[in-house]
């Protein structure tokens, strides 16, 4: 095939006044405006392109849109590549860099393309039985080196990228003939109308533009979903690379055509064998002729177009192959018609020179010198958006397509895409199986070549019989044991052929072999514009404390803990961040340390019916509490298990203050609202999510009241005054407060709740008078320390999806409990009182010098074992001069002084079994006495 | 207040975290975003039996007998916003008028509605010009959002929750998380550019 550049007019969607360059495989190659990176290829006479994904074998470009199984590119440089790109789904852009993706080191000279050698060793599934001797592993890195079809991008992609949602009454994708005319319609009879079309060109755009119709073209509908949720992706160029659109409309009208499918013959997959109506469009919108000598095989009246279209074009074309004995249609003048024969061999070895047809019946061979094939062998309409929202289908055997079977609610197909050609360019009679018939094949007198199926996965006829006679019948394991309809286009020109020869391989048909099922995307999708402009301080909403300025002036390292950036630790200078938080949680034993725990979630409950209500939602009774008075609670789903905890506070006779964990608040509160909506519908009850609104500055620490007492809180506030677990409200320096005094590291603490803007002057206030105090600020990393300590649970990390309270010591008041709660039935189950069940325990190193790596596991003897237990939680405890860990254990409650071996990395650890709390047994910290 | 040491300590004034004022897009001609500032949110809540008769009964007694639907907002000073069956949202700049009815309004025994004090958690923004609505596209869901002068939504704006209310097609107030300020910065003036 020597492709070349038609004369004008040919050419309408190219503007030859304005050429342009750009580089494939490092060679300039010109072009104009307009074209695509393959029809500048083709019009510059380059014929082999690429490789194929296994065999490695030679490929051209194939297609003339998004369909395109072969020539497949790497675009672009650097953070900007693109790779496994379609060539026909490009424009061509000056200065533009192209490289073949899948060819190593060059496309000529690819050391692959020994594979197509030993073809015979790599069947459809190859590797399920091949390279199995000695061992798989020996061969496996090879192999999987040597998969995929491109170069990833190697640096951040500079391009910025563009989302838009939008709403129609009218969404019309497509915007060929059927699209333009629904569109029209649609607008005349008075609605907003969207029109959305893949290429740059629409049809009647002169008379749509008139009629009010917003069109948008090289944007590509690529999922349809429910509620008339359209997603379709653009090409935008300039500031914006690519666009995402999301388009709810009441109605939408899909006119995306039909892709043409190929004739199977042998080495149909040679570079020069092209989809007719691929080669016809070359000519009419590039003014590209494909080759100098043309030669049509068709099964399809449409290939007596194409041979009229290149013949107006100007373009020879040395003869129509018709694999039918009649057609409806009638060839151009001059041109000579082979009826009910077929192509059973090519001549050319990296490019067609000539093909060899035989009639089908058998008999005399024929040669003719040609550069180039035009394959049709029938239509497949577009279904794909179609069964993406739900639509069946049905065969129509007369014309060997599937097309739509019923109407979905608000979407309609209209044009090819629904089987409808209309009468100029009906396909006629074609036959669902088009390949050379073996009377055909027999009288070429040697072996044919490989008849491919799907050329992007170099899947053969053959390999379809193979998994015919293994016995993957089903479509769906065809399509997995072959790879048949994978990658990038999805098998929109193999899937049919596949499944007639499946079909005919377990006497079914079409219809009876079924399609797999179409999913998004239509096309392919770069993942940057799925993700939008969702990086870097964007990638998804990360909340910022209110004194989030103090925690920077401290120094602190901030990091996200439950969706809030919050600071690990304040590192010193020499200090990392875990010398650090020892440094922090060893001063707030001795001294006072200033926390910010704002983020702690911070839930309302107000009501008649509060009080009971909380009693349904805790395993811990909330309405004795009285008012002022604060308790830990245990929040449990259905099945019992915990998934949060925290402090209730009771401010008034029907109002609690509910504090949950940090990350926590959202669910608690969903779970609060669910409950009230679904089953407790008759409680008087509000909840009201209010976490941001308050504050909270926690004060830790043996000075803990010194500090507050120098900085004038009321004296009530003082630890004789005020008892561990009460909550006052009151004033500071015109300022409501909630003060609760709890604590979390078990040191007297004051948990000050404030308006939240106030929170960074509270903070600066008390570090000003702290430093008479040596206090200092503490992050996650030292509460994590002194709550292991003192053996304090951390919901999310000593807990997993299966932890229910009795294994972690929390289900001794339950049988008491008067009242009904969430998640009890769950835990009279025999399966939760099971004694195996695994239980907290406290955890030491036997030498006392090594860390306990969390989620090590415990098991007897070495893994792979057993496993008893698992470490939930360990630090350094620089209080006690040693590591501490807490662990779930099998039986641990009864395992107390017993030695295990915690198994990491392949190394056993000794450690001993102990209750907890490690530091202050007594638990008398919590009221400042030191 | 007197100090032991006598240090000279700043009051305890309310301050917004640093830095995010110059996050905001440019202002232009085509788009102002403008934090409004100070302003009082309040959460008018009730219960179902009876509830919403005593809020009305309260909110006639100051003088806004008017109250949204849903999906509606009303009024400008204050602004009613329908957020729920049974909450509804005031936002005032009047002080006086706010703590009034947190006042009248405060949780007790045996109320049916109340008012909570959103202000320190909330952070209210008004959108102005005539890209609002292609700033809002590419934030928030095309069906969701309010577009008609007097509408109100809560959205899912680019992953968090907004409370969204339309004075005129380019004229709109957004409602958020405080803490969220930064993110929803980052977010409107990526978007801000690409319009």
């Amino acid at each position: 095939m020597s492709g070349y550049r038609l004369a004008a007019p040919a050419g309408a969607w190219i503007d030859r006044t304005r050429p342009l360059r750009f580089s494939f495989n490092g060679k300039e190659v010109q072009g104009f405006a307009g074209d695509t990176v393959a029809s500048a290829l083709l019009a510059c006479g380059h014929v082999h392109v690429a490789r194929s994904f296994k065999l490695h074998r030679p490929r051209g470009v194939f297609s003339c849109g998004l369909e395109e199984p072969s020539a497949l590119l790497d675009v672009g440089l650097g953070g900007e590549r693109t790779p496994d790109t379609r060539a026909t789904d490009i424009e061509a852009a000056e200065g533009l860099v192209c490289r073949t993706g899948n060819a190593w080191p060059s496309l000529n000279f690819d050391i692959a393309a020994i594979n197509a050698r030993f073809a015979a060793l790599l069947p459809a599934g190859f590797y399920y039985k091949t390279f199995m001797w000695p061992h798989w592993h020996l061969f496996e890195p090879a192999i999987r080196a040597m998969a995929g079809l491109g170069v990833a991008a190697d640096a951040a992609d500079p391009d910025r990228y563009d989302e838009v949602s939008r709403s129609a009454e009218v969404l019309v994708v497509g915007g060929g003939a059927a699209g333009a005319q629904a569109a029209l319609a649609a607008a005349q009879s008075g609605a907003q109308v969207l029109l959305i079309e893949a290429t740059p060109h629409v049809a009647q755009a002169e008379a749509l533009h008139a009629a009010g119709v917003e069109c948008h073209t090289r944007c590509t509908v690529f999922g349809l979903y429910d509620h008339g949720l359209a997603v379709a992706v653009q090409t935008v160029g300039g500031v914006v690379r690519e666009r995402l659109w999301k388009i709810r409309a009441r109605r939408i009208v899909v006119a995306i055509g039909a892709f043409e499918r190929p004739m199977l013959f042998p080495d149909n997959d040679r570079p020069g064998v092209m989809l007719a109506s691929a080669v016809e469009q070359y000519a009419v919108r590039y003014g590209v002729a494909c080759g100098r000598r043309i030669v049509v095989a068709t099964a399809c009246d449409s290939g007596y177009r194409t041979a009229r279209a290149l013949k107006a074009a100007g373009i020879e074309v040395a003869a129509i192959v018709d694999a039918r004995e009649r057609s409806g249609a009638e060839a151009p003048e001059g041109v000579a018609v082979h009826r009910a024969s077929t192509i059973v061999a090519i001549a050319g070895r990296r490019a067609v020179s000539g093909v060899t047809i035989a009639p089908q019946t058998g008999g005399a061979l024929r040669t003719i010198e040609a550069d180039c094939i035009a394959s049709a062998g029938g239509w497949t309409p577009a279904v794909n958006l179609h069964s993406m929202a739900g639509g069946k289908l049905r065969w129509v055997a007369e014309s060997s397509m599937f097309v739509p079977a019923l109407t979905l609610p608000g979407i309609e197909m209209v044009g090819a895409c629904a089987g409808d050609f209309g009468a100029a360019h009906a396909p006629g009679f074609v036959p669902a199986d088009n390949r050379p018939s073996s009377a055909a094949l027999a009288s070429l007198g040697h072996k044919p070549g490989k008849v491919f199926v799907d050329l992007q996965n170099d899947v053969s006829a053959s390999d379809v019989e193979l998994a015919a006679r293994e016995n993957y019948r089903s479509v769906e394991h065809l399509k997995r044991y072959t790879t048949m309809g994978m990658a990038t286009d999805q098998g929109k020109t193999s899937n049919v052929n596949a499944l007639v020869l499946m079909g005919e391989q377990t006497q079914r048909t079409p219809d009876q072999v079924g399609t797999t099922k179409f999913r998004p995307p239509f096309k392919p999708v770069t993942l940057n514009a799925i993700a939008g402009g969702r990086s870097g301080e964007r990638y998804k909403p990360l909340k910022r404390m209110p004194g989030h300025a103090w925690h920077e002036a401290q120094g602190a390292a901030m990091e996200e803990f439950g969706g809030w950036l919050r600071p690990a630790a304040y590192p010193r200078a020499g200090e990392d961040l875990i010398v650090a938080a020892e440094r922090e949680a060893l001063t707030v034993r001795t001294h006072v340390g200033l926390f910010e725990g704002s983020p702690l979630g911070k839930i309302e409950v107000i009501g008649p019916d509060a009080a009971d209500f909380l009693d349904l939602m805790y395993v811990g009774t909330m309405s004795t509490l009285a008012v002022g008075a604060a308790r830990y609670g245990l929040l449990i789903n259905e099945n019992g298990v915990i998934f949060d905890d925290g402090i209730v506070s009771r401010l008034g006779p029907e109002h609690f203050f509910v504090n949950t964990t940090s990350g926590g608040a959202e669910r608690v509160a969903l779970a609060f609202e669910e409950w009230l909506q679904c089953e407790y519908v008759k409680h008087r009850v509000l909840v009201a999510p209010v976490t941001s609104v308050w504050g909270n500055v926690t004060v830790s620490g043996p000075k803990a009241w010194q500090l507050l007492q120098a900085a004038g809180f009321d004296a009530t506030l003082a630890p004789p005054a005020m008892k561990h677990m009460t909550l006052r409200e009151t004033g500071y320096d015109g300022v409501d407060l909630r003060v609760l005094r709890a604590s979390f590291g078990g040191e007297l603490g004051y948990e000050i709740n404030l308006p939240a803007l106030h929170t960074q002057a509270l903070l600066d206030r008390l570090w000003a008078i702290g430093r008479e105090f040596s206090a200092v600020p503490y992050g996650i990393e030292a509460l994590m320390i002194m709550r292991t300590e003192k053996g304090f649970l951390h919901v999310g990390g000593d807990t997993d999806g299966t932890t229910l309270p009795g294994d972690v010591g929390m289900d001794r008041g339950i049988a008491r409990k008067a009242a009904n709660f969430v998640g009890r039935r769950s835990l009279m189950r025999p399966a939760a009182k099971d004694p195996d069940r695994m239980q907290l325990v406290g955890l030491l190193p036997r030498d006392r010098r090594t860390k306990l790596p969390v989620g090590a596991h415990v098991a007897a003897c070495k893994p792979p074992a057993p496993i008893e237990g698992f470490v939930t939680s360990s630090h350094y405890s620089p209080v006690l001069g040693h590591p501490v860990a807490l662990g779930m254990l099998a039986r641990g409650q009864s395992r107390i002084g017993d030695m295990i071996t915690v198994w990491h990395m392949g190394s056993g650890i000794e450690a001993e079994v102990v209750k907890t709390p490690f530091y202050d047994t007594a638990g008398e910290r919590v009221n400042g006495m030191a | 207040m007197a100090w032991p040491d006598g240090a000279d300590l700043a009051p305890l004034a309310p301050a917004e975290v640093t830095g995010l004022a110059a996050l905001w897009p440019t202002p232009s001609s085509a788009l102002a975003v403008q934090v409004v500032e100070p302003v009082h949110v309040l959460s008018l809540r009730h219960l179902p039996a009876g509830g919403a008769a005593a809020l009305s009964a309260v909110m006639a007694g100051h003088a806004l007998s008017e109250l949204p639907g849903p999906g509606h907002c009303c009024g400008i000073q204050p602004r009613l916003i329908w957020r729920s069956p049974n909450e509804m949202l005031l936002l005032t700049q009047d002080g006086a008028q706010a703590s009034a009815l947190l006042a009248e309004l405060r949780p007790k025994p045996g109320a049916l509605a109340c008012a909570l004090n959103l202000s320190a958690g909330t952070l209210v923004l008004r959108l102005q010009g005539a890209n609002v609505e292609a700033l809002l596209s590419r934030l928030v869901d095309a069906h969701a959002l309010p577009r008609g002068a007097g509408l109100a939504s809560r959205v899912r704006l680019a992953d968090i929750a907004a409370v969204v209310w339309c004075d005129a097609p380019d004229h709109v107030g957004l409602l958020v998380d405080r803490a969220n300020g930064h993110y929803l910065a980052a977010w409107l003036s990526y978007a801000a550019e690409a319009i």
